[in-house]
């Protein structure tokens, strides 16, 4: 339950600093990239919090250099 | 006769005629249902095609002045003929008084007569002449109320435009010293000046303020307020980025330091720019004692501005979060005093906050002879009553009662001072010391990155000179003040040993 | 008449925060445990040559960022991919620093706060600053760096519960390995300046590069073989025992009866530093991002970055036992970004100037055969 109240105030802190003043001032090219960003990373956070388990990006790099290198 | 406009609508459209007796149709119509506007007509002794009429505000006007410069000498006027160039004639030769302007302008004539001029008409001339006669009784000049010193000069400015300039005039005396007229205000053309010393002060400050102030177009100038709101950098920002001062000397020395200073008629607080954050705690009682009492004043200044925005959040950190801070006999005091105390400390902390404040503001406002009564309610009622009531716990009435004194000892800079108090209680509330220090982190990116015209208001940051340091956390005897800071202006030798100081 | 520029003083101060940021982690070592300080040294004599190449880059594109002289270098398609996995490994390098920051905070001191509050805090007051401008980045660090004040103090506060002997012996561990520390030394908090590059474009011309980043690592150092010594006396030679040796350390540290257990000073040292190097990645990866899509100002993808931060910041580790076991890794895989990219950006920008002095010279030999003749 806290999890979600912390996302949801960042998100809105960010939104009304952020997107809103860009939507208004029209700067496409920005927003090109900030809309889809948001949506994605709202949808991630989300599923986060509710519980399902993502592979940490970390041991994927772990695993990649102990085979490339061929070290334990 | 035009009914139904406006007569600031008439005089836009108006303009004088030859014929005496349709301007002074016109000026009566103008001036419809004002009282106050005066006639004197007069005709020469010798010829009586020769009129003449006067018109002026009563209670604006020195009445002497008129009786004794320009209808006495006009009476003595015994001419032959009615010179063609009549107009002139009275202006150079016949009138007494000091300023005499000769004009057509309908908008100049209503205002000569509305501000204490006398306006003259003769009959035959398009051309009217204004007088001055301004006579009108203003508050006697004495010191400030809420910007009292123990030793010094006590001169505060008044509401009339002429005499604050002639105070700031009588302490800087060089020609360099600049002033110039504007009027600001669609209905109120309230009239004001910019002073500014050249060769010292920055002339990009100079032009902005310019430039800002035409942008100006609202209906009335009644305080000097009204203008700082519509030309600050960031008008929805707390910090003040534009200094004010009631007093003759503290804008004379900023003057002198390369500011630019403007004097609004119709109240005493001139405004000067740009406005350095340290000027919060300075004070011109500093340089007028003792330069090393004036430093620890000076340090004691800033101490109570950190003091008064960190207490309640520090307390309620290190008593909640991080108790193993604080020596093991005073967590057992505090414990032992919050036993019973129904309510988490940041409740109460900003319970007694809010208190605090109400006592504050209804302080200022209260008739003086309440003022025991509200001392009574503040200290017994609230304090004593509430703590053995376990509303609220001991330590935190100490804290906020510390918090509230030091906040008042920089009067100035509550605008900030009191949000930020309750914005840091609150972060520390969340996670504790480092809530805190997150907010000062915000707080301290914000203010740097404040500018006030140009200038960035903490520029100690920036600079490494140690002269530039000199008169900010503490005041450096005047021997080794050799530089203005930095930013402000790019003449720098303020004094050299030398003599040559410029 | 208000200079934007970042002085000299205050690129100092950037780079000593920076590399103090990861000071909590990276303050000892299993493998080499008491000789911990000897791979300091090395690691920063390791770092000279790298300062040069930096100084010869910034020396051939004056007043461009880094993103500016690998577009010069390389040209703009493959200057672009490289401003692209900059910015990923800006971005990467913020949300492990994010991590490091909620996990000290929840395994310390506050076991029952949400790590995400910790980091939502973080990435707010850094994407505060950072929209403000990077000079502000560098005014906070020029005062913010005293908080070292609070290392020097623990340090002599502690003396009476040091135990010097604890040093030794000196050398215990083979060379191999401790050239193997100083590697990973090297790339972890050192190598990471490549992103501070970025914020020298604001730098006043006539600075002198090579002497800040000395000077900077001088300091930075000094202060980190101190807090070697320092958990080393006081928890022996096996530091590694806790996840956070300088917070044990500074817990066992009391002034007389009334002032003991300040430990939360070193989370105080964390977050400055911490929140400094974090502004300087999200700046960097704001201004690689306003690069490739050809905007002017920087401030549109803030947002955006710090909100990448904090979702891959909870997606970046598993527990925290693989935490510390990454380490080592991710050394390795930041040997391309800090080693491999700059030397090759050097070698790259140093064939073109030859080129380009060639060329001149060849142009004015031909100009006055005509005349001659």
């Amino acid at each position: 339950m806290d999890n979600y109240l912390i996302i949801g105030a960042f998100y809105v802190v960010l939104i009304f600093t952020d997107l809103i003043p860009a939507i208004r001032e029209k700067k496409t090219k920005g927003l090109f990239f900030s809309i889809p960003v948001y949506l994605i990373t709202l949808i991630v956070n989300i599923m986060i919090v509710m519980g399902v388990q993502f592979p940490a990006i970390t041991t994927v790099i772990q695993h990649a250099i102990q085979s490339m290198l061929k070290i334990p | 006769m035009e009914s139904g406009k406006l007569s600031s609508q008439i005089v836009e459209e108006s303009k004088l005629t030859t014929s005496l007796t349709d301007n002074i149709v016109l000026i009566r119509t103008i001036f419809k249902n004002n009282d106050t506007l005066t006639m004197r007509q007069l005709e020469t002794p010798t010829d009586p095609a020769i009129k003449f009429c006067l018109f002026f505000s009563d209670g604006m006007v020195n009445n002497r002045l008129i009786n004794q410069d320009i209808i006495r000498p006009l009476l003595e006027y015994r001419p032959d003929k009615k010179e063609p160039d009549l107009i002139d004639l009275i202006a150079k030769n016949i009138t007494l008084s000091d300023t005499v302007e000769k004009t057509t302008d309908m908008e100049k004539i209503v205002q000569a007569i509305v501000y204490g001029d006398t306006v003259l008409l003769a009959d035959g001339f398009m051309e009217a002449l204004v007088l001055n006669t301004k006579g009108w009784q203003s508050r006697s000049i004495e010191e400030p109320e809420n910007e009292r010193i123990l030793k010094g000069p006590r001169e505060g400015f008044t509401e009339s435009l002429m005499v604050n300039l002639s105070l700031l005039r009588r302490r800087i005396r060089t020609p360099d010293f600049k002033m110039e007229y504007l009027n600001l205000g669609v209905r109120t053309k309230t009239h004001a000046c910019i002073c500014y010393i050249d060769g010292i002060a920055a002339p990009e400050v100079l032009k902005e303020l310019k430039s800002r102030l035409q942008k100006i177009n609202i209906d009335g100038i009644l305080d000097v307020n009204y203008i700082s709101e519509i030309i600050k950098d960031k008008p929805n920002s707390p910090i003040e980025t534009i200094g004010s001062s009631e007093r003759a000397d503290v804008i004379a020395a900023k003057l002198l330091e390369g500011r630019v200073a403007l004097v609004v008629d119709g109240t005493p607080v001139v405004l000067t720019v740009p406005h350095l954050f340290i000027e919060y705690f300075q004070s011109d009682e500093d340089y007028f004692i003792n330069y090393m009492f004036a430093s620890i004043n000076r340090i004691l200044r800033i101490l109570a501005f950190i003091f008064s925005i960190s207490m309640p959040a520090l307390y309620l950190s290190l008593a909640t979060f991080h108790q193993e801070m604080l020596p093991t006999s005073l967590i057992m005091s505090i414990a032992a005093a919050r036993q019973g105390v129904p309510f988490p400390t940041i409740v109460e902390g900003t319970f007694m906050l809010v208190i605090f404040e109400m006592l504050r503001e209804s302080g200022s406002r209260m008739p003086g002879n309440m003022g025991t009564a509200l001392s009574i309610v503040g200290a017994l009622v609230i304090g004593q009553a509430a703590v053995q009531a376990k509303i609220v716990s001991a330590p935190l009435i100490i804290i906020v009662a510390v918090t509230g004194i030091a906040g008042l000892m920089v009067p100035l800079i509550k605008g900030i001072g009191v949000p930020l108090r309750f914005i840091l209680l609150f972060l520390s509330g969340l996670i504790g010391l480092y809530g805190y220090m997150f907010g000062m982190l915000a707080f301290l990116a914000y203010i740097f990155s404040v500018t006030s015209f140009g200038v960035p208001i903490l520029t100690s940051a920036y600079s490494n000179d140690q002269q530039d340091r000199k008169d900010i956390l503490h005041r450096t005897s005047w021997k080794n003040m050799i530089t203005r800071p930095k930013y402000l202006s790019p003449n720098k030798i303020r004094n050299s040993s030398k003599g040559d100081s410029l | 008449m208000s200079n934007q520029k970042i002085t000299r003083k205050q690129m100092q101060s950037i780079l000593f925060m920076f590399w103090t940021g990861s000071l909590v982690v990276a303050a000892s070592n299993k493998e080499v445990k008491q000789d911990y300080w000897i791979c300091l040294l090395i690691s920063a004599l390791l770092f000279l040559p790298i300062i040069c190449i930096y100084d010869r880059l910034i020396k051939l594109y004056p007043g461009k960022n880094l993103f500016e002289i690998n577009d010069a270098v390389f040209g703009k398609l493959v200057g672009h991919i490289i401003t692209a996995i900059y910015i990923m490994y800006a971005i990467l390098l913020a949300s492990q620093l994010t991590k490091i920051f909620a996990v000290f905070i929840r395994v310390v001191n506050m076991a029952e706060t949400p790590e995400l509050i910790t980091a939502a805090f973080m990435v707010l007051v850094g994407a505060l600053v950072v929209t403000r401008g990077p000079e502000n980045i560098a005014r906070l660090a020029k005062y913010t760096w005293l908080v070292i004040v609070i290392i020097l103090f623990t340090f002599f506060a502690g003396f009476k519960d040091m135990e010097f002997s604890n040093m030794l012996p000196v050398m215990n561990s083979d060379f191999p390995t401790i050239l193997k520390v100083s590697a990973i030394g090297l790339i972890l908090p050192l190598g990471e300046s490549v992103l501070c590059l970025t914020l020298i474009s604001n730098i006043r011309p006539e600075e002198n590069i090579k002497k800040i980043f000395l000077k900077a690592l001088v300091f930075n150092t000094i202060i980190y073989i101190i807090v070697a010594i320092r958990n080393v006396a006081i928890l022996g030679p096996s530091t590694n025992m806790y996840y956070f040796p300088s917070y044990e350390a500074v817990s066992i540290i009391s002034l007389k009866e009334f002032f003991s257990r300040f430990e939360v000073l070193i989370g105080i040292n964390l977050m400055l530093n911490g929140s400094i190097k974090f502004c300087v990645c999200l700046y960097a990866s704001s201004l690689g991002l306003s690069h490739i899509f050809k905007l002017p100002n920087y401030k549109a993808f803030t947002a955006s970055c710090a909100i990448l931060i904090i979702t891959l910041m909870q997606l970046l580790y598993q527990d925290l036992q693989q935490f510390f076991n990454f380490i080592p890794y991710g050394a390795i895989s930041s040997v391309p970004y800090e080693i491999i990219l700059p030397i090759a950006t050097w070698i790259g920008a140093e064939i073109r100037a030859r080129m380009s002095s060639g060329t001149k010279s060849s142009k004015t030999s031909t100009n006055n055969s005509p005349e001659k003749t």
